[in-house]
């Protein structure tokens, strides 16, 4: 069943991307690279959310290494991440899609 | 300005009594670009505008946010469907969308977390222990297969 999900959500994607012409092993590097994409952006667009005196917190907390530490300060610093993330996403498949014109 | 022979056709100027020959060569045939090719081109471009942006920030921040971000999303290939809006959900529990899973992944990890921190500090009761005592004592009783017994 999620195999089959998930396919489909591939077909819609390379859809989506104006790329159905190209092989199936051309398209999943497409995707690969774009997927990398979107998260590289997501760490920079969640940094800029972050104060330099914050960045300076954030650098102490990681040395603690304590997972609830940094996902509470993170938390408190990036409200509505689940927006970020689809706003980031969009705009990077806006920008592919139109250098690729 | 330009000589008699000449004429301007969209701010290019033609010689019109050159030979056609010279005229071909001149302008040889621009290849368009093949799809692999632009497909190649738009992510280079899109890649050297990300490591641009990264040379300005810490290493380390970077790659604790790195962590952070890659704990709080699901695989890339959800975000990639949030971002053209392909994400489809099933009734088995299982969720595409990227807004249900980051919310569930936060929430799973602040649990397991909470449980270690809890487990730390764990004693247990008197009336545990002897539950424990007495399963370690006891002789485990294998149930008997009554259909090898018959052979």
């Amino acid at each position: 069943m999620k195999t089959m999900i998930k396919e489909q959500i591939k077909q819609n994607i390379i859809k989506e991307l104006g790329i159905e012409n190209l092989s199936e092993e051309k398209a999943e590097e497409v995707i690969a690279r774009l997927e990398e994409n979107i998260q590289r952006t997501l760490v920079l667009e969640a940094l800029d959310l972050l104060k330099v005196d914050d960045q300076q917190e954030f650098l102490e907390i990681i040395k603690t290494k304590n997972d609830e530490k940094i996902f509470s300060f993170l938390e408190s610093r990036i409200a509505n991440f689940d927006f970020l993330i689809k706003a980031v996403a969009e705009s990077v498949i806006k920008e592919f899609k139109f250098f690729i014109k | 300005m330009f000589k008699e022979n000449e004429i301007k056709i969209e701010d290019e100027i033609i010689d019109v009594e050159k030979p056609v020959e010279s005229f071909v060569l001149e302008n040889k045939e621009v290849k368009e670009p093949s799809i692999e090719e632009k497909v190649d081109n738009a992510l280079e471009r899109q890649e050297h505008g990300i490591t641009q942006r990264e040379e300005k920030y810490d290493k380390k921040v970077l790659s604790g946010l790195k962590k952070w971000v890659g704990v709080a999303t699901v695989m890339g290939a959800s975000l990639l469907a949030v971002g053209c809006g392909a994400e489809k959900s099933s009734s088995d529990g299982f969720t595409d969308n990227v807004h249900q899973n980051v919310q569930q992944r936060l929430e799973q990890t602040r649990d397991r977390v909470r449980h270690m921190k809890e487990m730390k500090g764990y004693q247990p009761s008197e009336e545990a222990r002897d539950v424990g005592r007495e399963m370690n004592e006891e002789p485990i009783v294998q149930p008997i297969d009554q259909s090898e017994k018959i052979k």
